[in-house]
Parts: C-alpha cells; sequence; structure tokens
C-alpha cells in the first residue's frame, strides 16, 4: 500500500511542485538567481541609492550656488555634465535631485500602501454592501487620471515637499485597495479562512495573521513598480513647474529648465531625463522580475 | 474526404493491427520522469481503462499519444495510431491525426470549452479542419452529432455559448466534439470525474452506446476501479510512472496479480458490502495505531436513547438573487430549507446528496460560517444560532470542522505546529510550553512524526494534510465534527486510512460525526445514520442499513442505482436506445415563494421518507 | 441590455453629482479667498467685495452651491477668473484637439501593442519576447515629456520633418497631421507600451486554458487557435486595461502638450492651476469626471460584445 506518511521526495508529481511554487518568500531570493531582470533593475537601484545618500560628499559643488561666469557651458573637466543656465553644475544638481526623487517616491508609496492595502483587506473580506461602497469610491478616484489629481492637490495646497509627497500617496491608495482586495476575495473562500472562523479566531487574527501573510507579497512587489509611477509622477509634476520650489534640485525642475533653452543647449534636458528614466526603468525592471517570479501562473504554464 | 496522411492502402494493412500501440514511452520533464518506459496496445471495438493513483502518469501518457505536451517534455519510445508513427509526424500532419484518427475528452467540462464561442461552432470546427466541408455542410453534420449525443433541443442550443449548459451537457458536447470525424481511437481523461453520480451514469451509458454503434476503441483513464468494472474490457494499472498489470477486467477483479492492484481493490468501498452489519467498519488500512485498537468494528454502538449531541431543527438558509436596475433582490437560492435532524452522542450521521443540493450549507450553517435564515441548532442547551460573542465562541471551539481541500485549507504561510498550536492558544488554555506538548501529541496521535512541527503545508501530501487539519480540528477536544467531503480530494487508499483514523478517533474520543458527503460507499462505510439531501430538503434520513439497503424514495433509488460497483460481474451498463438526460435542476425560486411543506412517513422504526 | 445602460448611466450620474460636489466644496474650505487671490494683496477691502459680490460669493454656503449644481446641468459654469470669457466656451474650443490626440494615439496604441503582445507570447522566452519586452519596459518608463523631448530633438529640432510647435496653426488636413503626428506618436508609444505587456500576459494565460487543448485536440491549425480561440478571451482583460490607461492616457496628454506646444486640456488646466482660475478650474474638473465616466461606460459596453457571459446586470 502506497503509505501517505512518508514526505515526498524529488520524485514527487508535477502537482506538488506547484503547490511548492506558490510559497512566493523563497521565488523572492530565486528571483536574484534566475532573474536576470530583477537583478540588473535592483543593481541600478541601489547604485542610485548609494549615489543619493553620498551626495554631500561626492557633489563636486554645491547644487545650489550660482556662477555667472560659466552659464550654460557643456561638459568639461572642471564640470562633467555642464552647466545650467544659472552656471550651477548639473552633475551635483543631479546627485541632490535623485535624494527628493527617491525620498518622495518611497514616502509616498510607503503611505499609500498601508492605506491601501487596509482598506483592501477590509473591504475584501466583509464583503457585502461595505465593499461596494468602499470600491466605488475608490474606482471613481481610480477612473480620474492620476497626473491631473495629483496636479490639482499640489497647485491647491502648494508645492511644498509633504504636500507633493501627499498628493501622489492621494492618487496611489486606490491602486493599492483594489490590489489587496483581488486576493483577498479568492483567499477569503479558501478553507483555511473558514477553518479559522470555525476555530473561533477573530476577524481581526485571520485579516492581520492570516490573509495579510498572504498578499504581502504581490503588494512588496506592485510596490516596486508603483514607486516607479510615483518617481515618474513627481517629475511630471516638477516638469508642469509644480515641483518642490525653485532652487531646490529636482530632475524634473531640471529638465523644465533645460527644456526653456532647449534650442541653445539640448543636453541641460537631457541629462536629467535619462536620470528619470534610468530610475523609473530600474524599479521597474525590478518590480517586473519580482512578479514573474512569485506569479506561479506565468511560471508554470506550458 | 479525409485529410490525414494515411493512404487507404496502409489502412487496409492496419485493419488487424492495434489502432493504438505504445511501446517503451518515456515521457521526461526536466529531471523528472513522469512515464518510465511502458508498453500496450488498444485493439478495435475495445475498451482499455488506463488505472492509477494520482502521480502515476495516466494523464501525461494519455497527451503524448496525442502530442499535446507542452514543449518542455521529452518523449522517447514508440507511439504508433492507426499505423502511423505519430513520434516523427510534423506538426500540420499531427493536426490531421488529432481529432481525425483520436479524438479526446478531458476532465474539467466546465472549462474544456471554449467560452466565448458557440456550441455549435466549436463542434462544427472539428469537421472543418478534416475535409471538405462548406460551413453550412459542417453545421449540419454538427447538429446531427447534437441528437446522437442526446443534447434535447438541439437546434435552439446550437448558438448558444457553453456557460449556459449544465456540467453533463457539456459533456456530451465535449464528446460530439472528439467523435465528430469517426476517429479510430477516443481517449477520454477522467470524462466523469467531475460529475455528479447520475450524471456520470448517463455520460457512461452514452459512451458505450456510441461506442457499440461505432466500433471505435476507446482508452479510458480513471482512478475510479467501480468505473473500470462498468466500462473496461482490458485494465492497465499504473503506478508511478509504470505499468504493474495490464489484463482483462473480469481477470484482474478475480485474481489481482500485483500486490498494488490487490491492495487498491481492497481499498475501495463496495455500496453493499456493509449489508447486514449496523456499525461502521474500518478498512484495516496498515496505521501505526491497528495493533492498539485492535482491527474489529467500531462496536461501541449509539446511544440513541441519550439526549442528542446536536440538533438541528427547520434550519433554513437562503442567498438572495439579485437583479434589474436597482440591484433588488428578486429571488432566493433556497440552499438549505426546513431541514431537521439529530446525532445522538459517539454517532455518524451522513449527510449525502448531488452537487448543490444544500449538504455543504447545512454543515457551514450550523457553525454560523453562513447565517442561517431560519431555525435552530441546540447544542449542549444552547441555541447557536441565537447566541452571539464568547459563548459562541465557545461553540464553535466544541464544534469543529474538517473540509475537503487539504491544500486549501491550511494557510501556506503558517507552519503546521503552528496551525495546530493557534487554536489552543488563541482560546487560551494553555501556556506555550503547554500548547508544544499538546501539538506534538496530536500530530503523533493522527500518524505523523512530532519532528514535522517545524514544516510547511506544501511539504506535506494530500493525505497528510489532511491528518494535519483533523489534529487541529482535535486540538480543541472538541465533541462534534463536521467533515465536508473529508476525504473526496484523495487517493483511493489514502481515502481508506483517514477513514479509519476518523472512526479510530470516534472510538477513542467519544466524537459525534456529520459526515457530508457525496460518495454513497465510503457513507455506508463510515454512518450510523444516513440522511439524503435534494434540493435543499432532506428527502430520507434513518438508520443506514434502512436507507441503503430498503431506499424508499425515488431520488434515492436513482442515487444509489447510479452507483458504479466495482464488480464487472455485476455491470449493469445497459444498451437501451433513448435515455433520460439530466434536467436542469435548480434550488433558485422567485420572491414570496413558499416552499410547500414535506411530510414525512415512518417505513420502519426511525427511517423516514418524504411523502409525495 | 437597456437596463443595464440605465443603471450604468444612473452611476455616471451619481459620480459626477459627487465628484462636483466634492470639488464644490474643497475649493471653499481652501485657505484664501478666490477674490483676494485674484485680486493680489494689495486690493482694497472695497474692490474685493465688489468682487466677492459679483462671483457671488457673498452669500450663503448653499445658495452657492444650488447656483453651482444648477449652473452645472445647464451649462452655465461661470466665467474665466482671468479671461473673464464664459469657461464652457473655453473648454469647448480646445477639447476637439485633446479628443482628436486621445484617440489617434489610442488606436496606434492599440494597433502596434496588441500584435506586439500575441508576438511575445507566442515565442515566450525566445528572442521575440526578450525584444519586446525591453522595448515596452523602456516604453512605461519614460514620463511623457522625457519621451517627447528626444522626439522633438531628433524628428523636430534635428532632421526638422515636423514642427517644432504644434499649435494648429496650419488648418489644412496635411498641416494638422504634420502637427498631430509627434505628440500622437508620442502617447501612442507609451500607451503601446502597455497594451503589448497585459496582451502578452493575457495571451498566456489563456494559451495555458484547457479549451485550447481542446482545440488542439481536435486537430485546429495553431494561427486558428490563437486568432480564433485565444484572441478573444485575451481581449478580455485588455479592455479593462485600455480603459483604466484611458486616465494616464489623458495625464500624459497635458505634459505631450506643454512639450509640442500644442492647444488642449492639458495647457487650459495648468493655466487655469498657475493662475488660481477656480471656476475654470472647476469647470476643468467637470469635464475630465465626464470624460472618465464615459470611458468607464464604453468599457463596460464593450465586454458584452467580447464575452457572452456578461449579461450586463
Amino acid at each position: 500500500m502506497k503509505s501517505d506518511l512518508s514526505i515526498p521526495t524529488k520524485a514527487s508529481p508535477p502537482s506538488e511542485l506547484r503547490a511548492v511554487s506558490s510559497l512566493a518568500w523563497r521565488a523572492f531570493v530565486q528571483a536574484f538567481r534566475t532573474n536576470a531582470t530583477a537583478a540588473v533593475g535592483a543593481v541600478l537601484f541601489m547604485i542610485i541609492v548609494v549615489l543619493a545618500v553620498a551626495a554631500p560628499w561626492i557633489a563636486p559643488y554645491d547644487p545650489i550656488s550660482q556662477d555667472m561666469i560659466v552659464r550654460m557651458e557643456g561638459p568639461s573637466m572642471a564640470h562633467w555634465l555642464g552647466t545650467d543656465y544659472f552656471g550651477r553644475d548639473t552633475l551635483s544638481r543631479l546627485l541632490y535631485g535623485a535624494r527628493y526623487s527617491l525620498v518622495i517616491g518611497l514616502l509616498s508609496i510607503v503611505i499609500a500602501v498601508a492605506v491601501g492595502t487596509v482598506i483592501g483587506l477590509t473591504a475584501g473580506y466583509f464583503g457585502g454592501r461595505l465593499d461596494i461602497v468602499i470600491m466605488q469610491v475608490m474606482d471613481v478616484v481610480l477612473a480620474f487620471p492620476a497626473l491631473i489629481l495629483g496636479l490639482i492637490l499640489v497647485a491647491m495646497l502648494g508645492p511644498t515637499m509633504m504636500n507633493i509627497v501627499f498628493a501622489i500617496a492621494f492618487t496611489a491608495i486606490p491602486p493599492f485597495a483594489r490590489i489587496a482586495r483581488a486576493p483577498v476575495i479568492a483567499l477569503r473562500e479558501r478553507e483555511f479562512v473558514q477553518a479559522g472562523k470555525a476555530l473561533g479566531f477573530s476577524n481581526l487574527r485571520i485579516m492581520f495573521r492570516h490573509l495579510l501573510p498572504n498578499i504581502l507579497p504581490d503588494i512588496l512587489v506592485m510596490a516596486s513598480l508603483w514607486m516607479a509611477t510615483a518617481v515618474r509622477t513627481e517629475a511630471s509634476l516638477a516638469f508642469i513647474g509644480l515641483g518642490i520650489a525653485p532652487p531646490t534640485p529636482t530632475w524634473g525642475g531640471m529638465v523644465r529648465e533645460g527644456f526653456e533653452n532647449i534650442l541653445d543647449n539640448p543636453s541641460l534636458a537631457i541629462f536629467p531625463s535619462l536620470a528619470v528614466l534610468i530610475l523609473v526603468l530600474a524599479l521597474n525592471l525590478l518590480g517586473d522580475g519580482l512578479r514573474d517570479a512569485i506569479d506561479p501562473k506565468l511560471r508554470t504554464e506550458p | 474526404m479525409m485529410a490525414s496522411p494515411v493512404k487507404v492502402s496502409q489502412m487496409a494493412d492496419v485493419a488487424s493491427a492495434p489502432v493504438l500501440s505504445i511501446k517503451d514511452l518515456t515521457v521526461r520533464f526536466g529531471q523528472y520522469e513522469a512515464v518510465k518506459g511502458i508498453s500496450f496496445n488498444v485493439a478495435q471495438g475495445e475498451t482499455v481503462a488506463l488505472v492509477g493513483e494520482s502521480g502515476s502518469g495516466k494523464s501525461v501518457t494519455a497527451l503524448s499519444i496525442m502530442r499535446l505536451l507542452p514543449e518542455s517534455a521529452f518523449l522517447g519510445g514508440e507511439i504508433h495510431l492507426s499505423g502511423q508513427d505519430m513520434m516523427s509526424l510534423r506538426e500540420a500532419d499531427l493536426r490531421a491525426m488529432r481529432g481525425g484518427q483520436a479524438g479526446m475528452i478531458f476532465q474539467e467540462p466546465m472549462t474544456s470549452l471554449n467560452p466565448v464561442l458557440t456550441v455549435g461552432f466549436q463542434v462544427s470546427e472539428a469537421f472543418r479542419y478534416h475535409g471538405d466541408y462548406s460551413q453550412s455542410e459542417a453545421d449540419a453534420e454538427a447538429l446531427r452529432l447534437f441528437e446522437r449525443v442526446r443534447i434535447p433541443d438541439g437546434k435552439k442550443r446550437f448558438g448558444q455559448y457553453p456557460h449556459t449548459f449544465s456540467g453533463g451537457m457539456r459533456q456530451r458536447i465535449m464528446i460530439a466534439m472528439a467523435l465528430a470525424c469517426r476517429p479510430r481511437l477516443l481517449i477520454a481523461d477522467e470524462p466523469t470525474t467531475a460529475l455528479d453520480v447520475t450524471v456520470q451514469a448517463e455520460i457512461l451509458n452514452l459512451l458505450a452506446d456510441l461506442q457499440r454503434e461505432t466500433n471505435t476503441a476507446v482508452l479510458f483513464i480513471t482512478h475510479d476501479m467501480g468505473v473500470v468494472a462498468e466500462v473496461a474490457d482490458r485494465v492497465v494499472v499504473m503506478r508511478y510512472g509504470k505499468v504493474v498489470e495490464d489484463r482483462t477486467v473480469e481477470d484482474l477483479f478475480a485474481e489481482p496479480g500485483h500486490d498494488y492492484t490487490r491492495q487498491l481493490l481492497s481499498a475501495v468501498p463496495r455500496l453493499g458490502d456493509m449489508r447486514g452489519e449496523n456499525a461502521p467498519r474500518r478498512f484495516g488500512s496498515p496505521t501505526p495505531h491497528t495493533e492498539r485498537l485492535g482491527p474489529g468494528n467500531n462496536s461501541g454502538g449509539t446511544s440513541r436513547s441519550k439526549p442528542a449531541a446536536l440538533s438541528v431543527e427547520r434550519l433554513t438558509t437562503r442567498f438572495p438573487v439579485r437583479g434589474g436596475i436597482l440591484g433588488r433582490v428578486n429571488g432566493y437560492v433556497h440552499a438549505v430549507e426546513n431541514v431537521s435532524f439529530t446525532v445522538a452522542p459517539n454517532e455518524t450521521l451522513s449527510l449525502v446528496g448531488e452537487s448543490g443540493c444544500g449538504k455543504s450549507t447545512t454543515g457551514r450553517s450550523i457553525l454560523r460560517l453562513v447565517e442561517p435564515t431560519a431555525g435552530a441548532v441546540r447544542f449542549d442547551g444552547q441555541d447557536l444560532l441565537s447566541t452571539s460573542g464568547a459563548a459562541l465562541q465557545e461553540a464553535r471551539r466544541r464544534i469543529q470542522m474538517i473540509f475537503q481541500d487539504p491544500f486549501g485549507s491550511l494557510d501556506p504561510r503558517q507552519t503546521v505546529g503552528s496551525a495546530i498550536a493557534e487554536p489552543i492558544l488563541v482560546h487560551g488554555h494553555r501556556t506555550g510550553a503547554e500548547a508544544r506538548d499538546r501539538v506534538a501529541h496530536l500530530m503523533e496521535r493522527v500518524g505523523l512524526s512530532a519532528g514535522h512541527a517545524s514544516r510547511f503545508p506544501h511539504e506535506f501530501s494530500g493525505g497528510q494534510r489532511q491528518r494535519i487539519c483533523i489534529a487541529r480540528a482535535l486540538a480543541l477536544e472538541p465533541s462534534f465534527i463536521i467533515a465536508d467531503e473529508a476525504v473526496s480530494a484523495l487517493d483511493v487508499s489514502i481515502k481508506a486510512q483517514v477513514i479509519d483514523l476518523l472512526l479510530d478517533l470516534q472510538e477513542e474520543f467519544g466524537l459525534s460525526y456529520l459526515f457530508i458527503s457525496h460518495d454513497m460507499a465510503i457513507v455506508e462505510r463510515v454512518s450510523h445514520r444516513v440522511a439524503v439531501m435534494l434540493l435543499g430538503r432532506i428527502v430520507e434520513i434513518g438508520p443506514r442499513s434502512a436507507v441503503i439497503e430498503n431506499p424508499q424514495h425515488p431520488y434515492t433509488r436513482k442515487l444509489l442505482a447510479a452507483v458504479p460497483i466495482p464488480d464487472p460481474s455485476l455491470r449493469r451498463i445497459k444498451s437501451t436506445g433513448a435515455r433520460q438526460v439530466d434536467e436542469l435542476k435548480s434550488p433558485i425560486r422567485p420572491l414570496g415563494y413558499t416552499p410547500t411543506p414535506q411530510r414525512f412517513h415512518e417505513v420502519t422504526p426511525g427511517h423516514f421518507v418524504e411523502e409525495i | 441590455m437597456t437596463a443595464f445602460i440605465i443603471k450604468r448611466l444612473g452611476f455616471a450620474v451619481v459620480t459626477l453629482f459627487a465628484v462636483l460636489s466634492l470639488v464644490f466644496f474643497i475649493v471653499r474650505i481652501l485657505p484664501g479667498d478666490p477674490a483676494m487671490v485674484i485680486l493680489g494683496d494689495q486690493a482694497s477691502a472695497a474692490s474685493i467685495a465688489a468682487l466677492r459680490q459679483k462671483l457671488g460669493l457673498d452669500q450663503p454656503l448653499l445658495v452657492q452651491y444650488l447656483n453651482f449644481l444648477v449652473g452645472a446641468i445647464r451649462g452655465d459654469w461661470g466665467v474665466s477668473m482671468v479671461s473673464g470669457r464664459p469657461v464652457i466656451g473655453e473648454v469647448l474650443s480646445v477639447l476637439p484637439s485633446t479628443i482628436e490626440l486621445t484617440l489617434v494615439s489610442l488606436f496606434l496604441g492599440v494597433i502596434l501593442g496588441v500584435p506586439a503582445g500575441v508576438w511575445a507570447a507566442v515565442n515566450r522566452n525566445r528572442i521575440p519576447d526578450v525584444v519586446t519586452r525591453i522595448v515596452s519596459l523602456l516604453g512605461l518608463s519614460a514620463p511623457a515629456f522625457v519621451s517627447g523631448i528626444v522626439l522633438l530633438l531628433i524628428f523636430a529640432i534635428a532632421l526638422q520633418w515636423f514642427p517644432v510647435i504644434s499649435s494648429g496653426q496650419d488648418t489644412s488636413f496635411s498641416g494638422r497631421l504634420r502637427d498631430l503626428a509627434l505628440p500622437a506618436v508620442n502617447l501612442a508609444l507609451i500607451m503601446a507600451a502597455y497594451v503589448t505587456r497585459v496582451t502578452r500576459s493575457a495571451m498566456l494565460e489563456v494559451l495555458g486554458q484547457d479549451y485550447v487543448r481542446t482545440a488542439r485536440a481536435k486537430g485546429v491549425p495553431a494561427g486558428v487557435v490563437i486568432w480564433r480561440h485565444a484572441m478573444r478571451n485575451c481581449l478580455i482583460p485588455v479592455i479593462t486595461v485600455i480603459g483604466l490607461y484611458l486616465g494616464i492616457l489623458i495625464g500624459n496628454s497635458v505634459l505631450t502638450e506643454i512639450v509640442f506646444n500644442r492647444p488642449g486640456l492639458g495647457k487650459l488646466i495648468v493655466g487655469a492651476l498657475t493662475q488660481r482660475d477656480y471656476t475654470m478650474l472647476q469647470g476643468m474638473i467637470v469635464i475630465y469626471t465626464l470624460i472618465v465616466v464615459l470611458v468607464n461606460l464604453i468599457t463596460d459596453l464593450a465586454y458584452g460584445l467580447v464575452d457572452p457571459r456578461v449579461q450586463y446586470r
């Protein structure tokens, strides 16, 4: 008789393998080993983080001190990436600008993840009318173009860093509510949740001890993809003129200033544009690779 | 007419040769060898059953015949279909063979049809790529097929989409599609596993009739020995990718040649096995506890004279159906309608019925996992439906539930030790160290090693997971357990072991069970009493032997008659022409519907049947 | 079907009402008296009071609210605080330009993205897949102003194929086409990137379904399996995403209009924001909400064309 009392060995059938692959935490580590995309993204991102943190020590110039003698110069030994309209060193401004992009992107997504996840978890777990009402409200906000919503919020609140963080977080809450809700709806019907109720566990316990750990990998992956969006939104706001007020160096603001002189010196617009592109790309690569790693559907299908 | 590369002269040559011939077939996925050098033949007009438990490689074999495996599979050996070497054919020629020389039916009728194409199109398409049919000719042929597979109202249903068909009807459409081009071989991969037992009987009859008409060879893949006995001429038993036995069905059941086959057959409960017995009986599978408990019957008997452990009175659960512009309720699903029963201490009451009959909802309503509409559930002198808060939690501690899906009922991110300990700690009865000891004790008790407490659910097999769920349910020392299809997802040999465990535990702890199942043979094995549910109501209830050996309600009789018996000498598939087909049954009722009152008539003491 | 449309329209009206109310009260709650903002710090108390009266700001909040709602329904969205012209006229004069831009780029994006996604899915983990993956990741990483500037530098400034300023001076068909080309391509590339990725993953999922295996088992050729059996199933998630990304497209159109100096809603709203033109802003929000609600309605209806299971309930 085939006994079920032994732990299955390597030669277990594919159905067992599928269950193994659902353990997404393991996949996180695996992602970096097997997935070049995630690794490239992670390395690029780490480089930008290190440069941003080290900016005060490695930046050759003060990012806001003006030097009218070297205005609008191209790249040289003294100024590797040239200088802007006010004679400020582009490289130094880029290094300091990275700090604002990263901090705003990170903070706004942390807020959006925290608030959105709780909303989505609550709506998905309890279902019914509460779910309908919450998600209708989320859908209305979600349907509204995020950039325009952010634009209006920043314009009304005033372009300070915390207001920008708040505006971007606000636009990212509905997607996270949706991202959290969808798997909760599926998990809610799973029997381990029913079993938890049958065992007399409280709703809070089931939500935060059992459901949350199961949806967390999905959410963290989406967080890296949405941080890419947040960085892009911040740069876009600054490009429109609603970023942190000058002379603070922000990448979007630098593109804006460079764009005004694009016919004279295109590099002023190109360097900060490239910086935004590389950071957003790094985050997208990272998130994309992680998503492939935790999505058993995309990995095991024929 | 045939677009197949097989020339007519060749066909004549192979007429006497087997339709399908497999020799030394191996299938590898990377390191994992799913099929390890198997050989067998299928002759014209013959039905060969390919039998095995999950992971035996039987479905992989079926797919490799049609060369439908993903590219990651490496095939070795020989497959000849109608004399054609399937291993050497190019994609275009393979296409002509698929559907042309061999048709295939799959297990899941709900997902095997394309939801966005009409069923008529999907059937007529089979003709379009195998011969010079115009669309209208193909449609006409398809419509004729609809009649042959006995789809009522074929003309009207031709242009409808799959979601409007029941599971059994969809499987008929799959059969029509597979047989469209009169293939010489029909491969049926667990074609009735997902169907209710009465629908299964209809589909098996249909397949038998069609085979007689066309003299097609059939390769029938299944795990169900009862179905094997009903349909097969010859049986090929597979285990771990190898063929362990290949002989006629009569010989196999009469004197199985291989140990594995013998064990497989002994683990299969036979409806009628328990004739003349009153108490449940173990399968006698070798578990670590057999010695201690002895092989005997659960002779403890029940105490119907004592007050009931649980009594359900006029339980009703309805779900609103919404529709219209304002989403108003315009009807109710009468999932459970006025159901009453009692379960005595140390007794097992089985709740049986087909999918949608409300048996699972009844179980969940008792624990209020779904909120009942009306009724009372008395347990320990309390009405569970009118308690709340702490009292309800305390009642839930004393009534535990075991679910069907051993993959789904454990949190994948929690070690099994912590899963078993959590209820103990939440209910605050013990300290951490005490809980750890109790977990170790429970794991040993259900036949697992206590050392495995720190492992995650995915490291265990299905049967082991079900044991973990049982240990978790026992953690709170309940007196009543609701087992909702608790063994349905398990392989037959594992099923027997888990049933034995449940019976042992009942004896040891004096548990009462509400055993919810669709499997009549298992029910016969475990129950003291049986209740049959149809469309949300109990239609017959009574002692096990009375209900199963002397069924009174027509539905109970139909249900019992449809159960395949694993004994080829009792084969009941008859070759009558027209047969009734499954009518759509629905418990959805319009607003303001008042259910007709039920009246019961007592046949023998304790055996009640609905009066019609 | 009719019931479904009525229900969706009802929902649209409720949404619109909610957004209008929200906008009205947010604008009133925000610090700063609009009259003072318009006239500046140096304005006399008398002139501020006069303007407040003119704008109706001296009336009770509830009356203002009712006036606002009635006006919004009747198409009277007030006059711009800056230009003094009716808001609705200003909005309607640039609306066609933005609609033209979004629709053309939506169309181009789908035409490019769907086949690319299918191509990648069918050649999973082979060179076409890797190429489309890298290109589409680049496409959705580039902020619209970055890709716009790149297009502008290459095709307008270096090659001089297209005008640097797409201002709409030349009203001939070829002139409008030249004005439209770069902005539309800019938005279309981003749209195509999103559509490609969604199509790829949807197609991969569909190709793994049982009914695809069924189709292959009856001998249907590979091309027919993909385009007839798989494609319509794959379109269901693609439509969802197109509906969602239309919001992103509209947001990106703001940046595109700035980069290419093209008239449209984007430039209008940026102007209104920087000049604190509250009435104009209210009108803009109403028009954006209308567009969003309309897009949702069309998306919902599109499901029904593709998926017979949608019962319009």
